[in-house]
């Protein structure tokens, strides 16, 4: 491995931190408020950082794949560094700990909080805050490369260490063509959720700062009461629509701007993901009418944000869910647990591989009634190779184990079961809110520090989805 | 990239950083030092300024108790005494007015007080009242009501005093952070440059003089390409030329 080829690389993440952070100080030195020398002095770090290595390395093109996965993953390292070095800087409710909790939940799109009061930030810093999501949102690497003027191979190599193996299935064109429609359908999306969030009475930041949150499937909000706040059917229905959007996968998305909806109608996983969520917001919507709300209209409504908040890893809330019954508790878990589409921003499992773990078991299922019969798996009528299948049911079983290792140490700092599983799992699933003490209203502050480092590991691992992860301990990744 | 300005730039982004981080902490410092020297003249004054004016309006009560003993000359003059040293406390105070509640409480001083003054005066003329029965009842209600006003412009400018404390220990911090992020940044960066003056600079010139001790003694075409395109790269490329043109070992003295 060659440690300057992943300097060079991390320059680019620096600069591309250090672009929204300047814009970040902009804000507060727009506002004049506090946060603008730790963004501007942050950002001028992160500029120096990053501007030296391209200064001094040369471009190399011949990237291997064990370099890619470790320029991938310590980008997202060091972006969390740096994304939190403003908020220690700017102090209040930041400890150090309490900082690298929400820098990681930032990039991981998590959005999960420490905050109790949100809006004592400076406009400057929410902002920022907001960024983070956004830049963390479609992938740092991702980022990067479709800015970068950089060569097909290496564009390849650090898309497949960055990008969902499920996700790649369907973009079946170069990788630098497939950044380029992530990055058109990203940029696209926020714009117009910007402007209809505006039209519909927002302010600007809160409208620009919602939809780097909605398009990322974050869910860090500007106010404490999240979209509750706002109490508007027509900002609630705008950020379901864009929620909905942002957890189908982009080169769906794209092709249906471009008029091809053959690929559309033929999508298993999408229609899954459709009818799964539109399943979800019936029963929780049929359960909670009566028990909590009077109308079945009311019913409808915080039942359809929530699951979907939930849904596609998004994390916003109208509602405080910790209060609902049982069963909707337990249907809340399960889409915390899955979550969206593959090659959108979502987190979690991710239907594409529920669909291939679900046709795992009818063909078991089959071949106990017929042994010696071969049985393939296909989606949309292409066959899924055999060690895609083996790759997809380990990542959930791994998934699964580590759910239950942080429930446990969580457990052991005398945290509530509840807390610790909702907890987990909305970290593992990058989603952010959880039930118990830390519900759809109520943040992660009162949490032991020891859970805030378990559970900022956890989200790191559940965006790296795992194994990119894992492989960086064994030695022989570094040769 | 020529090497010197490769060098020359890693030292530059090192001073920037540290000037950065060096300037915010002193004027966060400053700060600090502007915001104690006003707590000092502001508020611990005003608190002073209370402490004065309760002593005297005590000095006033001793009189007010001499007069009902029959020391009537002595407690006048002790009374009119303290009652200059409490006039002049009270309109330092009025001058000294920082806080947002703080000019009320002084009006409510000066009217306790101006209340507590005539109960004296009356107290010294009546020749018809039960002076002690009129001072249990009245005065020293009056007396109570000036002291609890001179507790309440303490109050104020002590816990103004306490949450300008607890933000100074904010603003300490926030001085204090930029320099550990400064020296963290300056540590990574020196160990970036190291790392870098070592393999595009210390190391070429090992291999440039291994590449080139191997031409002397086996004549082997001297191919060392250097990382970087800088002085070492061009240098090579010359030293190259140069050996192209040597006769082999057998004919040269080299």
């Amino acid at each position: 491995m060659r440690p300057y080829i992943i300097i060079r690389y991390l320059g680019f993440i620096l600069l591309l931190n250090a672009l929204f952070l300047l814009i970040s100080a902009g804000i507060a030195l727009f506002n004049n408020d506090s946060s603008f020398f730790p963004l501007l002095y942050t950002g001028i770090v992160a500029l120096l950082f990053g501007i030296y290595p391209l200064m001094i390395i040369p471009t190399y093109e011949d990237i291997t794949y064990s370099e890619g996965n470790t320029i991938v993953i310590s980008g997202w390292l060091i972006s969390c560094v740096i994304g939190a070095i403003p908020y220690i800087i700017w102090g209040g409710e930041f400890s150090i700990t309490n900082a690298w909790f929400e820098s990681v939940s930032g990039y991981t799109t998590t959005g999960a909080s420490i905050l109790t009061n949100v809006e004592a930030l400076p406009k400057g810093l929410l902002f920022w805050r907001a960024s983070t999501h956004w830049i963390g949102g479609i992938g740092i690497i991702v980022f990067v490369l479709a800015l970068l003027p950089s060569s097909n191979y290496s564009t390849l190599v650090l898309y497949r260490s960055e990008v969902s193996s499920v996700a790649m299935r369907q973009f079946k064109m170069r990788s630098k063509d497939a950044l380029n429609i992530i990055i058109y359908v990203y940029v696209g999306l926020t714009a117009a959720q910007t402007i209809l969030l505006y039209l519909f009475g927002m302010n600007l930041l809160d409208s620009v700062s919602h939809s780097f949150a909605t398009i990322a499937t974050g869910g860090f909000s500007t106010r404490n009461l999240s979209i509750a706040y706002y109490n508007d059917i027509w900002i609630e229905s705008t950020i379901m629509i864009f929620m909905l959007l942002s957890g189908m996968n982009f080169a769906l998305l794209f092709a249906v701007v471009i008029g091809k909806f053959s690929s559309v109608k033929k999508s298993t996983v999408l229609k899954y993901y459709l009818l799964a969520n539109l399943a979800g917001i019936l029963i929780t919507a049929l359960n909670v009418h009566g028990a909590n709300y009077e109308s079945f209209w009311d019913s409808l409504r915080y039942s359809s944000f929530q699951i979907l908040s939930v849904g596609t890893s998004t994390g916003f809330a109208n509602a405080d869910s910790s209060v609902w019954p049982a069963f909707s508790q337990l249907v809340i878990i399960f889409f915390t647990l899955q979550c969206a589409c593959a090659g959108s921003t979502s987190g979690g499992i991710k239907t594409d591989r529920i669909i291939i773990f679900y046709k795992t078991l009818m063909r078991n299922i089959k071949r106990t009634i017929h042994p010696n019969a071969v049985f393939n798996i296909y989606i949309d009528k292409q066959n899924v190779d055999e060690t895609k299948v083996s790759v997809n049911n380990i990542f959930i079983i791994t998934y699964l184990i580590i759910v239950l290792i942080s429930t446990a140490l969580l457990t052991l700092l005398n945290i509530d079961l509840l807390t610790s599983f909702s907890g987990t799992i909305a970290a593992m699933g990058n989603v952010g809110p959880g039930l118990g003490n830390v519900g759809s209203l109520e943040n992660y502050s009162g949490l032991h520090y020891l859970g805030k480092w378990i559970l900022s590991i956890v989200m790191i691992l559940g965006r790296l989805e795992i194994f990119g992860i894992v492989i960086l301990f064994f030695p022989k990744a570094w040769k | 990239m020529k090497l010197k300005i490769k060098i020359l730039s890693g030292f530059i982004i090192l001073a920037i950083m540290l000037l950065i981080a060096g300037s915010w902490s002193i004027y966060k410092l400053t700060e600090i030092g502007n915001t104690v020297e006003n707590v000092l003249k502001e508020n611990y004054e005003s608190v002073n300024i209370a402490s004065k004016m309760r002593h005297a309006l005590e000095r006033e009560d001793s009189a007010i108790l001499m007069f009902l003993l029959g020391e009537t000359n002595k407690a006048d003059s002790i009374f009119s005494f303290a009652d200059i040293q409490f006039m002049s406390q009270l309109n330092f105070a009025k001058k000294n007015i920082t806080l947002s509640n703080e000019e009320n409480i002084i009006n409510n001083i000066s009217v306790a007080y101006n209340d507590f003054v005539v109960s004296w005066q009356f107290i010294q003329s009546s020749s018809e009242i039960p002076k002690t029965n009129y001072y249990v009842k009245t005065l020293h209600k009056k007396f109570l009501e000036v002291t609890s006003s001179l507790d309440n412009l303490s109050l104020l400018n002590e816990t103004a005093m306490y949450s300008t404390a607890v933000s100074i220990k904010d603003k300490a911090t926030r001085a204090i952070v930029p320099g550990i992020v400064a020296i963290i940044s300056a540590l990574l960066f020196v160990l970036m440059f190291n790392y870098f003056i070592n393999f595009f600079v210390v190391n070429p010139i090992k291999e440039f003089n291994l590449h080139l001790k191997r031409f002397i003694n086996t004549r082997q075409q001297f191919d060392y390409l250097s990382p970087g395109k800088d002085e070492l790269s061009e240098l090579s490329e010359s030293i190259r030329i140069v050996c192209s043109y040597v006769p082999p070992k057998s004919n040269s003295r080299l």
